[in-house]
This record gives structure tokens, sequence and C-alpha cells, in this order.
């Protein structure tokens, strides 16, 4: 909890615009507060994205809140396994939903019901993962859709 | 003219009141989309989440790999230990089940009486022999060639909860337990947890 004290030797500061200041510097601080820091090495040989990615953008209001920074593809069993880093770059938590569809080499969805929405939370500042599978060996290519979660 | 304006009034205050206490009419939504009520229990869309989140960990272990693919397996009816009788856990397991099968490294079997997905079918199929009423060419027979193949693994599943409260708020917290036996050793060759769903709301 920060509290913001003003000082003896300010009061000569008009009443309003010291308590609008105060205000301000507050909020600052209090947002500030839940953004995360990050530690990580800095191991050479892991390439900053392995999959060459179209990003295509929508929304340009969600690219400044929920940035895609990577993305990375491995085959496990036959399997392809996808990971999306991304990283909240707005103020506050940010709730997000996202949804992937795998299509075949003809570019035709796999047939998988129900496609899901998949709730994930970031704090500020922070990096985090989208994980998925592909549904089976037919499995080519995926899209992935973001969408901000907010309750309606 | 003051009395005109008092009955637009009246007539402005009964066609408030009309449409207030008309219901909304129903809707239809995506499922696991923004507008999906989210409830203190496991909702349709966590119910989803769970079963993807320990799908994609199953699939990418090399714990099935020993076995020639796609490894029988017998799916063991969900264990609830939660307080929340009303677990969702059937929608859980068919997604688990779909998700499994489509990859091509699990099947399940339909033939056991106490596994999940039990399907009388498979014994019934074998006592038509004999039948006059059915073409014998076409009954599946039973003997050594045409046994029901057992399976090698069983999935077991167990759902989890953890109850706190502060007094003020309260949470609760789920989560879906797998474990998977190898049935001639008896050894556990894989398990894991699926994405835990926390849920808050207020005493």
């Amino acid at each position: 909890m920060i509290q913001i004290i003003q000082p003896q030797t300010h009061a000569r500061i008009n009443t309003v615009g010291a308590a609008l200041i105060a205000l301000a510097a507050g909020t600052t601080l209090l947002v500030g507060c839940k953004a995360t820091n990050t530690v990580s090495s800095n191991r050479p040989g892991v390439q900053p994205s392995v999959v060459d990615m179209n990003y295509k953008v929508n929304n340009a209001f969600l690219e400044t809140e929920l940035r895609v920074v990577s993305a990375y593809e491995q085959v496990r069993n036959g399997l392809t396994f996808v990971q999306i880093n991304v990283r909240n770059e707005g103020a506050g938590d940010l709730w997000y939903m996202w949804q992937v569809v795998w299509t075949d080499r003809n570019g035709m969805r796999i047939p998988i019901e129900p496609v899901i929405w998949t709730r994930e939370v970031l704090a500020e500042r922070q990096e985090g993962m989208i994980e998925f599978a592909a549904p089976n060996m037919n499995a080519y290519d995926w899209r992935v859709t973001l969408e901000k979660w907010e309750r309606k | 003219m003051h009395h005109h304006s008092k009955s637009l009034l009246t007539l402005a205050t009964l066609s408030a009141l009309v449409l207030t206490a008309c219901e909304q009419p129903p809707k239809r939504i995506d499922p696991t989309g923004r507008e999906a009520v989210t409830g203190m229990g496991v909702d349709y869309g966590d119910s989803q989440e769970i079963a993807e989140s320990l799908t994609r960990q199953m699939l990418s272990s090399p714990a099935f790999l020993r076995y020639q693919q796609p490894v029988l397996a017998r799916y063991n009816n969900t264990i609830n230990n939660t307080s929340d009788a009303n677990l969702p856990a059937n929608v859980v397991n068919t997604r688990i089940r779909s998700t499994l099968l489509n990859s091509g490294q699990i099947q399940f079997t339909a033939a056991l009486r106490t596994a999940e997905g039990h399907d009388p079918g498979v014994r019934e199929a074998r006592e038509l022999a004999n039948d006059p009423m059915f073409n014998q060419q076409s009954v599946q027979q039973s003997g050594a060639m045409n046994a029901v193949e057992a399976p090698q693994i069983s999935v077991n599943s167990e759902f989890q909860s953890v109850y706190s409260t502060d007094g003020k708020a309260k949470q609760k917290t789920y989560q879906l337990r797998v474990f998977v036996t190898d049935l001639l050793s008896g050894r556990v060759i894989w398990e894991g947890t699926s994405k835990p769903i926390a849920k808050l709301g207020s005493n």
C-alpha cells in the first residue's frame, strides 16, 4: 500500500492542483505495482522466433496491449506442438482469450468440435505462452485468433 | 396543454413499465465465448480447457511410445473427490477420449462392462451365433481367431478441488488428475494434472 503525503513545504501550491498531482502520481504508482519484472538466460542457440509468422492485426488497440513476441513449433510423437509467446504491454492485468483452428494441406479445416476459446491472464509486462497441439498427423497449418476477455 | 403533458408523462411511464416487465428473449451465444456465464463451479468452457490442457501434456509425453500404436486402453469412470455433485465429468471425458482417439496414439476398448464407454453390443454380437434369425456368415464368431483384444493400459481420472476463504471472499480451485497404468506390470507410466480452474466469489 502506497500513500502520497503532501509535504508542508509545498503548502503554497493550489490545493486542487496538488490533489490532482497526488492522484495522478498515486495512480501511476498503483498501476506500476502490478507490473512484473522478468529474468531469463541468454542461452545461445535459442532463436527469437522459429516459425515464420503472419501476424494479421485487425485491432491495433489490442496489439498495443497484447503483443505476439515469437512462435515456436516442434513435432513430438508425430504431432505438431505450437507455442506462441505473448506479452502484456498494457497497464494492469490483461484477461484475454485465444482460439485455434487447424487445417490440412488442402487448407480444409480439421473437423474438431467444439472450437473453444481458452482464457488466460497476464500481469502488466508479464510474458505468457499460448500452447496447443495438432489434433492429428494430417493437421498442417494453424490460425490463432486473439481477443480481449471483457465481460458484457 | 398542462393536461396533455400529464397524459404524455403517464404514457411514457407505462411504456417504461411494460418494457421493464418484458423478459429478454433467449439468444444463442458462443458456448465458450465472452458472453458465457461464469459460475463458482466448473463451467462448460472450463471443462473443455481442462480436457485440452490434459491431453496436450499426455500426447507430448514419450510414455506411450513403448507400445505399438495405437495402444489399446480402458478408460475408467472419473472419481469425483470434490463437494460439487454437478461436475461435468462426462463433458471432460468426452473431450479427453475424442482428442486421444483422433491423435492416433490411443484407442479405447468398449468391451469391458466396468469401463467407461462400455458397448454391450460387442458381447451381444457374438451371442448371435446359431441364432437362425441372423445370417451366420455375418455373425462375429467367438474363438481364438476372433477374440476381442484386451487393453494394455488403463486411464484413471479424479476431480480434485480446494476451497479457501478469508471471510470476505471465497476461492474454489478445481483440477483433474489423470494417471495411466500399464496393466501388465502395474506400473504408473504417466501422471499429471490439468490446468487448474480457480473461481473467486464473495461470501
